[in-house]
């Protein structure tokens, strides 16, 4: 389908579906806490109880309203911070917390830095296919998933300073399973 | 007496004398018994003396208060060592999923047919 994969040389690489699936499970993980944290903090710090809300009948009744529309809040927090999360991190840092913690980065087609655009175009094909087309990663020469080829990007390993740790550990892995 | 005992001491003859003896496996034994001996006295005496023990809590007492004002090479070590843990536990991981990947891409190409 594409070009043909790295090759045998370790350093770029083009990243598999079991990482990514773990660096996108550590996202959420992240994610969830994060939301579910904010959430709370705010209770706590307006003093709001979503089962017993005070009646707002005036305009400046900002509690009373907060309290009213809080239970529609927290889903609508699920449903826009994750996609705004990725691509923020995207394109600061190129990579998300939880591919950060798997060594995986994300790049253009060239190699070059991810921008706004290739971001965004990644992250809205990703939600309108609910991430399906991650079944391509196995498949595609250069393990690229359906919201990689329409944003022209590609994951890596990117192990930084510690390659030589995880190339040590490969080959202990690869001894114990043989 | 002493000029015998220095001069015999000072003697090559006495000395490989010495060594020819302890090399002889009943000789060497008996030493070693002797030794073992006179270590499990000294030390049993050891064990039960106030001194020995006043001189151990006087020590543990300096390296406390020593670490008290110096806590930072202890830190830096257990920060260290934390570090390196988890660094090993994020090597593991990663090499898991890439063997993963790995696994993954076989099989679906056993799957699919290719070689």
């Amino acid at each position: 389908m594409d070009r043909p994969r790295a090759g045998a040389t370790m350093n770029r690489r083009y990243a598999g579906l079991a990482s990514r699936g773990i660096g996108r499970a550590l996202d959420m993980v992240l994610l969830a806490l994060l939301i579910t944290g904010a959430s709370w903090l705010v209770q706590q710090f307006f003093g709001i109880d979503p089962e017993h809300c005070p009646p707002d009948t005036q305009w400046w009744h900002l509690r009373a309203r907060l309290c009213r529309y809080f239970p529609y809040v927290v889903p609508l927090a699920g449903v826009t911070i994750p996609p705004l999360y990725r691509v923020i991190f995207f394109v600061v840092a190129g990579q998300t917390p939880g591919m950060g913690v798997m060594g995986l980065r994300l790049l253009r087609e060239d190699g070059r830095r991810v921008r706004l655009r290739q971001a965004l175009k990644r992250v809205a094909t990703f939600y309108v296919t609910f991430g399906l087309g991650s079944f391509l990663i196995p498949v595609t020469a250069r393990r690229r998933a359906l919201h990689d080829i329409v944003a022209g990007t590609v994951v890596v390993y990117d192990w930084g300073d510690h390659e030589v740790e995880v190339r040590r550990a490969i080959e202990q892995v690869r001894s114990a399973d043989a | 007496m002493e000029q015998v005992l220095v001069a015999l001491t000072e003697s090559r003859d006495v000395e490989q004398l010495v060594i020819h003896l302890l090399r002889q496996p009943e000789v060497n034994g008996t030493v070693d018994e002797i030794v073992d001996r006179q270590l499990e006295r000294v030390l049993q005496e050891l064990r039960g003396s106030e001194a020995v023990r006043e001189l151990v809590r006087e020590q543990v007492d300096i390296y406390l208060q020593h670490l008290t004002e110096h806590p930072e090479p202890v830190r830096q070590l257990i920060q260290d060592q934390s570090r390196g843990m988890l660094h090993d536990i994020q090597a593991t991981v990663r090499a898991r999923a890439f063997v993963a990947d790995e696994a993954v891409d076989a099989w679906i190409g056993r799957v699919l047919g290719r070689p």
